[in-house]
């Protein structure tokens, strides 16, 4: 497959928080379009994965490349505008502003691309239509995640990184939320990569598996390749 | 009744000619997190800036001239601002907190050393414009025009403040970044560039509030350091970061300050840093609570 079909190619990534060496020679594809997930235990290196195609914490070292280009001495903010967006395991809903203005800000990073309309945000997640005008600490877990998803579409993404979408969501929750990925899917063509621990969920959510494992990249196919080496969930997920 | 509305006067006073340099102390702490001793070496130059404008206009000083010089200083400082962003505090982000108290009066000194080098070392004096070198007469009560304009000065100032904070764009902006700058890179903001802005507009501030309370104050090296003790007060027990903090503080502290000093006229200063002290001991977290700024 030549590089040009590539949304994301990371090769021979390494990030490290200070002297630990977090992430070790990872190397990666997205394609357009395409859902991924990124499946490990805790502290297997799944959110500093994330945060390194952002450069947004770790110090990071090696080759990412998005939509073509190099990503080299791109500013975080700079790589969200060219449609890599983040949303994050803690959600970081800022808690003064409303949810509507919250989601609002996510549209600072589609500043160069085919905007998304707040309305259509609204259509996407019809949960948060009544809840507009709420602060946003007065929402629970679930509704944050949801505003927290909302707010990174917002930006129009090529590639939208989710990290632990459901993690403390109830089962009914997590319903809610593969149905809008699905909903999200069908309506803007973008690319997904999402961390998770939850493997149904990742499972009804994606199309390919990788496994991370101590910072390396150990496995990566389709979930029917996965589900045919019973050993790699044994292995690299059972707690 | 006339020495106690002197007396409230005289605190409203304090309070606002401290709150016009707090103001900018408190908004470059609550968004860079940083402590900018620095503060009132820029008020400083910013009351010079406005002299030597009145000096080039022949010396003295009508109420236009008064106005525009503190703006013009307001301009240059806020130039200043951008310098030092791009200098000092750029770097000081992503270090611990001594570095910056290191650095920022560091910065003091260069803002002290640059006034003597350039304006020397004499104190020098101004009246005020004409058009506010009256006294108005309430009852038997005399107020100066000049006073009742800085205490406008100020209230206007905090109004103002407050309107850019919570009502524009730009204000929420610097909202969103003051409470989570990481998480504002995420959505596609220019963090630096929201940082800088800041720094420009607390410059400015302070400028122009050299400009402002230049006249009735004897300009010397030595009036960054006034003025910085009373606007770390003011900051501190605000809750730092806080502007509606630093605006109600700035009102308690000139209070106690102004009847401490009817009440014991022998101890002028004491009981602003008294009250401080108490407060602070009562509530460390100052009197608006932490973490918020608007």
């Amino acid at each position: 497959m030549g590089s040009t079909e590539h949304l994301l190619e990371v090769s021979g990534v390494n990030a490290f928080y200070g002297g630990s060496h977090v992430i070790q020679g990872a190397s990666l594809t997205v394609a357009p379009g395409e859902s991924v997930a990124l499946l490990g235990r805790n502290g297997a290196g799944k959110s500093t994965l994330l945060k390194s195609l952002l450069d947004a914490g770790p110090r990071v070292e090696g080759e990412i490349r998005f939509g073509g280009q190099s990503l080299a001495g791109v500013r975080p903010d700079e790589r969200t505008r060219k449609g890599l967006m983040l949303v994050p395991e803690d959600r970081r809903i800022y808690p003064d502003i409303t949810v509507t203005e919250n989601i609002e800000l996510g549209a600072h990073a589609s500043r160069d691309r085919d905007r998304i309309e707040l309305a259509e945000i609204f259509e996407l997640f019809p949960l948060l239509k009544p809840l507009k005008e709420r602060a946003g600490y007065q929402m629970s877990g679930g509704q944050q995640q949801m505003v927290a998803v909302a707010r990174g579409l917002m930006g129009a993404p090529r590639l939208l990184l989710l990290d632990e979408p459901v993690e403390g969501l109830a089962p009914v929750v997590v319903d809610e939320m593969t149905e809008h990925i699905a909903r999200i899917r069908q309506t803007r063509s973008l690319a997904l990569l999402i961390a998770e621990q939850n493997l149904s969920f990742a499972r009804r959510c994606t199309e390919r598996v990788l496994l991370i494992d101590s910072g390396r990249i150990v496995f990566d196919g389709t979930w029917d390749e996965f589900d045919a080496d019973p050993d790699l969930k044994e292995r690299y997920l059972a707690v | 009744m006339y020495d106690i509305g002197m007396t409230v006067f005289n605190g409203l006073a304090w309070a606002m000619a401290t709150f016009l340099v707090a103001a900018g102390l408190t908004l470059i702490f609550g968004i860079l997190h940083i402590l900018n001793f620095a503060h009132g070496g820029f008020f400083m130059i910013g009351a010079y800036v406005s002299y030597s404008i009145m000096m080039a206009f022949g010396g003295s000083l009508p109420l236009w001239l008064y106005l525009v010089g503190a703006m013009a200083s307001g301009i240059v400082v806020g130039l200043l601002g951008w310098a030092v962003d791009k200098l000092v505090f750029r770097r000081l982000r992503d270090v611990e907190d001594a570095y910056s108290l290191i650095a920022t009066y560091a910065l003091l000194l260069v803002c002290g050393g640059a006034v003597q080098l350039t304006w020397g070392l004499n104190y020098m004096g101004v009246m005020p414009p004409a058009a506010l070198n009256t006294v108005v007469f309430v009852g038997d009560m005399f107020m100066p025009t000049f006073t009742i304009f800085i205490i406008l000065s100020g209230i206007v100032a905090y109004i103002g403040l407050e309107f850019f904070i919570s009502k524009t764009r730009t204000g929420r902006l610097i909202r969103v970044v003051a409470a989570d700058p990481w998480m504002a890179q995420l959505l596609g903001l220019n963090v630096k560039k929201i940082y800088l802005i800041t720094v420009i507009f607390s410059f400015a501030m302070a400028g122009a509030a050299g400009g402002l309370l230049m006249p009735n104050q004897s300009l010397s090296p030595e009036l960054g350091g006034i003025f910085l003790l009373q606007a770390f007060g003011v900051v501190i027990l605000g809750g730092m970061g806080s502007i509606r903090g630093a605006f109600y503080a700035a009102l308690l502290l000139g209070l106690i300050e102004s009847f401490g000093t009817y009440f014991f006229p022998q101890y002028p200063g004491i009981f602003f840093l008294l009250a401080l002290a108490v407060i602070l001991l009562l509530k460390p977290e100052g009197i608006m609570g932490k973490g918020q700024t608007a």
